[in-house]
């Protein structure tokens, strides 16, 4: 195993050496050798570590690399390989950042709420309630900052309301979800009849536009996907809502109530949901009906596959956006590939990765959804 | 309902009012409760056998576009009694496909039905738009060619309203799951998977297969609440029929509490709910009635513990 994949890491490593033949003109298409040799070297890596570390969650990570290109480049460079100047690009990088904002904030939100036993079905709420309040706010003040922190507020509100019923009302916390979602859909149609007077699009909001290190947003992002597993792993609240999610028995004996720490760490996963919704609208300046198109749903998929780990979930929200990335490369390029099925490509890699690798791993956090 | 200046007692009653005197709003809310009496069922089913089936949003769209493509291919003489049992066939052929791929990736593969529902609902949109767009659609429009008119489903002649005879397959559906599920073995093995897998499995029920099996009949519900659409209203295939259905059919599974007479009440109820709603556009905004599903369904959720949280204090 090892043997493999030091062989696969040379030889994209050997790619790569190539490159600087590229000053003296011997290597004509730099991007293309570029590219191979970092996806080889990658894969190779991943092998390598599957085979030092007997882990082989690593090699789920070369199946979703190799997935992850190898179509594309069969595909797509036997006929265009102009496509590849797009993709190592500086822009590609920055727009599959840009995808991956809401998804992984959502993601992130869901992996702390899951994780202290409450399954979270509502953040299809929390984005949408979020992408609302971050346009309405960012409307009324000219603030984006301020447009942020109202998108926050409605996702800890929304948590709020869905912690009181799951907890306190000790109703069903699917349906809970699900019903919260649909409140947020009609209640956000609802609120712009009221304040607008007309019911799909709000007035234009202060935007980020395509900026990504501009936006305050994308920041809280990556601070969160750096902090929020840290705090899990160090924090008195993290070991808490660990405990409360696996064994809140155990809380209960020494005497702190796992419905606090529930609460605790379903207030912060609203908040990160809130401004996943707050990216939505605020990246384009202004909300529109049903704008967070079922973002809610895919990310607690994610969260699923990365089996409650919150830091792997923001990891494979990224990696869905680079497929939403390249799917939009592929329409400015023009591409063989149909545009109504091309937007399909990170889901169908999702099951394929569930199809290789199994999904026997990890278990879902012993409590989840039986308070 | 404050917000708009209109007491909601004047809008329940308006709503109830509306129901009960006009044939009209009558037969919609039997439409509404048709789709998601079957969804209901379909999403309940999965549940007691511990499966969580929130794909039924894909399955109906595979379901209206397989039961609108053969309806439109079959010749237009084609007499009822052998059209309507095709395209129903179809219909549920097709929800159980995508029904028994997502059991079988969780029977063999061990992968999250959850996961796997979503993508494939995502998947399914995405194809069926693709379909529609390179092969259905007429003339740059979202709606594809007419079925034979030996397919369609007859009105109950209520005002007009789209309520049709598979408000009858809803019913019967509802009586076979509620045999299946409490007078025979087979309800009895799906049971047991969802509470005890492992006592299941030692008493040599094969739980991968119940597993497959369940997902494959709750897609073929799914399929017939499609039929109810195609061949009881629309006649052809039309972008984003019955989208939602699938959604709301998992919240009228849990209000129900799974029980099959119970799938059917929640979705009287959240049938009411949407197609009443729209009948009082003139008291409220439509949007507010769209939000009071959401609301009814929170309040559904959270009065059933608190009932029989009082039922304890009281005994």
């Amino acid at each position: 195993m090892f043997a493999l994949g030091l062989v696969v890491a040379l030889a994209g490593a050997y790619f790569l050496y190539e490159l600087r033949l590229e000053s003296v003109g011997l290597v004509a298409d730099f991007e293309r050798w570029l590219y191979g040799g970092l996806v080889l070297v990658a894969i190779g890596a991943a092998v390598c570590a599957a085979g030092v570390l007997g882990d082989r969650r690593w090699l789920i990570v070369a199946a979703a690399a190799a997935a992850a290109v190898l179509p594309i480049a069969i595909i797509e460079v036997v006929w265009r390989p102009d496509l590849l100047v797009g993709v190592v690009s500086i822009a590609f990088v920055l727009q599959a950042l840009k995808i991956a904002i809401p998804l992984a904030l959502a993601a992130l939100g869901g992996a702390v709420t899951e994780r202290a036993g409450v399954v979270d079905l509502a953040l299809e709420a929390k984005l949408l309630f979020g992408a609302f309040t971050a346009a309405a706010i960012g409307h009324w003040t000219d603030s984006v900052y301020l447009g942020v922190l109202g998108g926050i507020g409605a996702g800890i509100v929304v948590a709020a309301v869905q912690l009181v019923f799951a907890l306190r009302l000790r109703a069903d916390q699917v349906i809970v979800g699900v019903a919260l979602n649909l409140l947020a859909l009609g209640g956000t149609r609802f609120l712009l009849q009221l304040m607008y007077g007309e019911s799909s699009n709000s007035p234009g909001a202060p935007a980020f536009g395509d900026a990504v290190f501009g936006n305050p947003v994308f920041w809280i992002a990556v601070t969160a996907a750096i902090v929020v597993p840290l705090a899990m792993q160090r924090t008195r609240w993290g070991v808490r809502l660990r405990a409360a999610g696996d064994r809140p028995e155990a809380l209960v004996a020494v005497g702190v109530s796992p419905s606090r720490a529930r609460l605790a760490a379903g207030l912060v996963g609203g908040a990160l949901a809130g401004a996943g919704g707050a990216q939505i609208s605020l990246s384009v300046g202004g909300f529109s009906a049903d704008m967070s198109s079922g973002r809610g749903y895919i990310a607690i998929a994610m969260v699923i596959l990365a089996g409650w780990r919150p830091g792997w979930a923001a990891l494979v929200c990224v990696g869905i956006g680079a497929a939403g990335a390249l799917n939009i490369q592929l329409q400015v390029t023009g591409s063989s590939i149909p545009r109504e099925l091309a937007p399909l490509l990170p889901y169908v890699l999702t099951l394929v990765v569930l199809v290789v690798a199994g999904g026997k791993g990890r278990r879902p956090p012993g409590s989840l959804g039986r308070i | 309902m404050l917000v708009v200046g209109v007491s909601p007692g004047r809008v329940w009653w308006a709503m109830l009012e509306r129901t009960a005197s006009n044939p009209y709003v009558f037969g919609e809310v039997l439409y509404k409760a048709t789709g998601l009496a079957l969804c209901g069922l379909a999403v309940a089913l999965a549940l007691d056998a511990g499966l969580f089936n929130i794909g039924a949003e894909g399955q109906l769209t595979a379901g209206v576009l397989a039961c609108s493509t053969l309806g439109a291919a079959l010749p237009a003489g084609t007499p009822a009694i052998v059209a309507i049992p095709l395209c129903l066939a179809a219909a549920a052929a097709a929800g159980a496909a995508v029904g028994a791929l997502i059991g079988g990736l969780r029977a063999t593969r061990g992968a999250h039905e959850v996961i796997t529902s979503i993508m494939l609902n995502a998947i399914i949109a995405g194809v069926a738009l693709w379909i529609g767009n390179e092969l259905v659609f007429r003339n740059g429009t979202t709606r594809g060619d007419t079925i034979a008119p030996g397919a369609r489903l007859s009105p109950l002649g209520l005002g007009g309203s789209a309520a049709n005879a598979s408000l009858v397959i809803a019913i019967v559906a509802i009586a076979v799951m509620w045999w299946l599920r409490e007078r025979t073995t087979w309800g009895r093995a799906w049971r047991a998977v969802g509470q005890e897998p492992e006592a299941a499995r030692s008493v040599g029920i094969s739980v991968e297969r119940v597993q497959t099996l369940v997902m494959a009949g709750s897609g073929a519900l799914v399929g017939l609440a499609a039929a109810n659409f195609v061949m009881g209203d629309k006649h052809a295939f039309e972008e984003g029929l019955g989208r939602g259905t699938g959604l709301l059919g998992i919240s009228v599974a849990l209000l129900g509490r799974t029980h099959p007479i119970g799938v059917g009440v929640a979705a009287v109820l959240l049938g009411f709910l949407s197609a009443a709603g729209l009948e009082v556009g003139d008291l409220v905004p439509k949007e507010l009635t769209e939000m009071l599903q959401g609301v009814v369904v929170l309040a559904v959720a959270a009065a059933g513990p608190w009932v029989a949280s009082r039922a304890q204090v009281t005994a």
